[in-house]
């Protein structure tokens, strides 16, 4: 018995079950009629929006997490600090100096750490072009399986090669850099939270 | 037994199939991966400093530890929940861009959910259909099918459509939202929630640590009155709660709300 597909362009699941070859295929009966409770939002083809996801996509690594999560840290995790009526008022400023200290220091080396090791690892995943001659170093920590694959494959392994070989790193530069850098900045603050908190005094003598 | 290179190998090729594909899943794993590595050198610092007296440890290593599991436990779920979700946002069709609705419908993939209220998954579809044309084609290698050469062609030309567009115009998209999820993800978990659950947490804490030290200032002071080695304390030498209340928090990251150093 000869079967052949009915239409040259085979797109339909109905024509594939036509066939007899599957029988797992739902019924389409819904195509097109796009939702599922509410209105889809529809995104323009070209747009800005677009193009920032795809941007997104293709170059949001942990360097840029980590800034991003440092520079919203810094406009919540103060404040929750300096609300925080369970304690009293002289160790709310001590506790919110010492989390601004946090932050920044760890924000600090956290981003140019993790920044550092993706360019390095970069200089080593370089991928072969066509006919061209590329030394060994230069895709020495490049798997077998990506040498042939997209750029934007690439970057992403980078991007977790890189941030892997900077957690390394960072356990040691958290003692480091990280801790007295955050004890200089947090008695920095602290001192100017007490200063400040001091001139009223004094000027009402 | 496999030489360091060998494993050396196998590390990266498992570090490119695992995260070559999806930047959401890399930025979760090694966001979860610097948590659990920062708390455990946190702790591992405790252990090894000597000048911690080993009441001091027994306080702060459980301390430390509870700090690490709301950090970890918190940015893993949260994080993991918002970016599925905000995955799911784009494969079931409620963002979508016209051009990947043109191309679904051309194609007759669900955008809507089916007989059996199956939420739609676009990625998926077109998966299976890439599939489902591989397996017709393999199929008709038996002798009971005839498929022409134009068939065929036509078939390996769709294959190659469905798996171009999902490629260059829908993994992205959806890639793109996962990872705008991931950003919500860890500014919640690490910037709102964590700081919420560890605020309580801390001020029992330095609550428990100020009239542990008040009450062992309180013992000796009675031990120095029952037998005094000098006739009076001198002023300056005693224990002021302010002094210790600064001391406790600019000290030890223990007694903060702050908690772990992250990394």
């Amino acid at each position: 018995m000869n079967l052949s597909i009915p239409q040259i362009k085979i797109k339909t699941h109905n024509s594939a079950m036509d066939t007899g070859i599957s029988g797992v295929i739902k019924n389409n009966r819904h195509a097109g009629n796009p939702s599922f409770g509410f209105k889809p939002i529809e995104i323009k083809d070209e747009g800005k929006m677009l193009k920032f996801v795809h941007w997104l996509d293709s170059n949001f690594d942990s360097a840029w997490q980590r800034l991003v999560s440092g520079i919203t840290a810094l406009f919540t995790q103060p404040f929750f600090d300096l609300n925080n009526k369970r304690v009293d008022e002289d160790t709310r400023k001590t506790s919110t100096a010492r989390t601004l200290g946090k932050i920044i220091a760890g924000t600090l080396t956290g981003v140019l750490i993790r920044e550092g090791c993706i360019q390095a690892v970069k200089k080593c995943t370089q991928p072969k072009n066509l006919g061209e001659e590329i030394k060994n170093w230069k895709q020495c920590l490049l798997p077998k399986s990506l040498k042939d694959a997209s750029n934007l494959k690439i970057t992403r392994y980078r991007g977790a090669f890189g941030t892997y070989a900077a957690i390394i790193i960072m356990i040691a530069t958290n003692f480091l850099i990280d801790a007295p850098l955050t004890t200089k900045l947090a008695n920095y603050f602290n001192k100017q939270f007490h200063k400040n908190a001091k001139k009223p005094a004094e000027g009402g003598k | 037994m496999p030489s360091l290179s060998n494993i050396f190998e196998k590390m990266k090729d498992h570090m490119g199939s695992s995260y070559s594909g999806d930047a959401g899943k890399m930025l979760l794993h090694t966001g979860t991966i610097a948590w659990i590595v920062s708390s455990a050198a946190q702790i591992l610092a405790i252990i090894a400093n000597d000048k911690v007296s080993k009441e001091q440890k027994k306080f702060m290593i459980p301390q430390e530890m509870a700090d690490a599991a709301i950090n970890i436990l918190a940015f893993y779920t949260l994080t993991n929940g918002i970016q599925n979700f905000t995955k799911k946002l784009v494969s079931s069709g409620k963002f979508i861009t016209p051009y990947i609705k043109k191309f679904c419908v051309e194609h007759e993939i669900n955008l809507a959910r089916d007989a059996e209220e199956n939420i739609p998954n676009i990625g998926k579809a077109i998966m299976d259909k890439v599939k489902e044309f591989r397996s017709v084609i393999k199929v008709n290698k038996s002798p009971h099918i005839n498929l022409s050469d134009t068939e065929i062609g036509t078939l390996n030309n769709q294959i190659k459509e469905l798996e171009n567009f999902y490629d260059t115009k829908y993994a992205p998209f959806e890639s793109g939202f996962k990872i705008i999820g991931n950003v919500i993800g860890v500014i919640v978990s690490s910037n709102i929630v964590t700081p919420l659950l560890r605020n309580p947490f801390a001020a029992a804490k330095q609550k428990q640590a100020i009239a542990q030290e008040k009450f062992e200032k309180y013992e000796q002071m009675q031990e120095n009155l029952q037998n005094p080695v000098s006739p009076v304390m001198p002023m300056q030498n005693r224990f002021k709660i302010e002094d210790y209340k600064k001391q406790a928090v600019l000290n030890s990251p223990k007694i903060t709300s702050g908690g772990n150093m992250k990394i």
